[in-house]
């Protein structure tokens, strides 16, 4: 089989090699690292294996964490669906990375929000407000800064069994079960499930607080990661405009 | 530029270029309302099947024949927020014209010249300055009360005298002329490329 490619680590970008990859209408497989490959037919992925991950979350991972050696090795390549648009996932990727590249040394690497240096505070501030949130522990008393007391209130109704059962009534931060649900049991999946509901109610601001306690409370999980990098953009644009 | 022989197409890729809300989306949705459907491609904003927002711009568009071969524009837009660079970087690759459009209230000064600064940045990095690539400038929302006149936004973000042009998208103004524009002169910049490559297999 013919390679047409080879590509060391640091080299061409994957962003690059698709974009290249559509321009010829090359129909082959692209092997990134030890990890994964991108099936091209024509041009277009038909699809992509990163670990267990398919289809285009698959593809969009290999941005967020770059493959090391890239082979692009011609061959026949089986007719299927597309994943999408060729240049329209090429963005998508290229957007997740530079959005979580923006978030990730506040989520991961910073322990506390008043452990940012000088040099992350002004790049990061827009963020250290929620995180300084998102760290309050939950169950504090007052009700502007604990995330639990945050997500209960913006999502009463559903999100507070009790309330939804009549025992708190609107006012969430007289519920007595306030912190019971989305506190101290809470875990990713229903961090995840509470930004989710925020974000589509365009809820950014609190739908960030949500993600950020589900990459705390999983830092393996990329879908949380993905979601904290969208909202904190769809965030920030809000708060710019 | 890239010629597609198998298809007999010839590919060409226009980006504008702009601090965020100066009007490169408005530019681009007036442009492809404006062409009928068999001459344009869908233009891609969101991916509704998959429910991810898009953040950026793009549609292709069939101008014609050139020599036998269809002659493709895609048209980009690029996000205008500071931490966008990679993403920015990638719609630059092998971009054939560059419209920078900018806001013309005096409040977006600095906005204008950061966003400049960065696309001459990033294009040097990438080996091909912007005095190498055709490209003009649109001086939009010169509808504002407060609009900085076209000669003052000139003075400051245009010191190389490229072409520009006083707009106002949303309500149309100037987004024929820069399209033309622009089109005019990537298609001046191919014939001089295929001029010299010509004489030197002569």
């Amino acid at each position: 089989m013919p390679e047409l490619l080879t590509c060391p680590a640091g080299g061409l970008r994957l962003s690059t090699v698709l974009q290249v990859a559509e321009l010829e209408s090359t129909t082959g497989v692209l092997a990134l690292g030890q990890v994964g490959e991108v099936h091209l037919r024509d041009g277009v992925p038909t699809a992509a294996r990163y670990g267990a991950h398919e289809g285009v979350d698959a593809l969009l991972e290999f941005f967020l964490d770059p493959p090391g050696e890239m082979r692009l090795v011609a061959t026949e390549v089986a007719p299927g669906p597309v994943l999408g648009n060729p240049v329209g996932l090429v963005m998508e990727g290229c957007r997740l990375a530079d959005e979580w590249a923006r978030l990730a040394p506040l989520v991961l690497a910073v322990v506390r929000p008043d452990e940012l240096s000088p040099e992350q505070e002004p790049e990061l501030a827009p963020f250290a407000g929620l995180m300084r949130r998102a760290y309050t522990p939950v169950g504090a008393a007052g009700t502007g800064g604990d995330p639990a007391g945050a997500a209960h209130r913006s999502d009463h109704a559903t999100v507070c069994e009790r309330c939804a059962a009549g025992g708190g009534g609107a006012d969430a931060s007289a519920c007595p079960g306030r912190t019971a649900r989305v506190g101290r049991a809470a875990g990713p999946d229903t961090w995840l499930s509470l930004g989710r509901r925020l974000a589509r109610a365009e809820r950014y601001d609190e739908a960030v607080v949500a993600f950020i306690n589900a990459v705390r409370l999983d830092p393996d999980s990329r879908v949380a990661k993905q979601n904290l990098a969208r909202a904190s953009a769809l965030a920030s644009q809000l708060g710019a405009r | 530029m890239r010629l597609n022989a198998a298809q007999r197409e010839l590919s060409l890729k226009i980006v504008y270029y702009g601090w965020g809300l100066s009007g490169k989306t408005t530019n681009l949705s007036h442009l492809h309302g404006s062409y009928p459907e068999e001459q344009r491609g869908r233009l891609l904003q969101l991916d509704t099947e998959t429910e991810r927002t898009l953040f950026f711009d793009y549609f292709p568009l069939h101008l014609g024949q050139i020599g036998g071969y269809r002659l493709k524009f895609d048209f980009f837009t690029v996000p205008g927020q500071s931490f966008y660079g990679s993403t920015r970087r990638a719609v630059l690759e092998g971009v054939d014209g560059i419209i920078f459009v900018a806001d013309s209230s005096p409040l977006r000064e600095e906005a204008n010249v950061t966003s400049r600064e960065d696309m001459r940045r990033t294009l040097a990095d990438s080996g091909r300055p912007l005095d190498t690539i055709p490209h003009l400038h649109q001086w939009n929302k010169q509808d504002l009360r407060d609009a900085l006149a076209p000669k003052l936004m000139d003075r400051y973000l245009n010191p190389e005298g490229a072409p520009s042009i006083p707009a106002v998208a949303r309500n149309g103004v100037g987004v024929w002329e820069t399209q033309s524009a622009i089109v005019r002169l990537v298609m001046e910049s191919v014939r001089a490329a295929t001029t010299r490559s010509v004489r030197r297999h002569a």
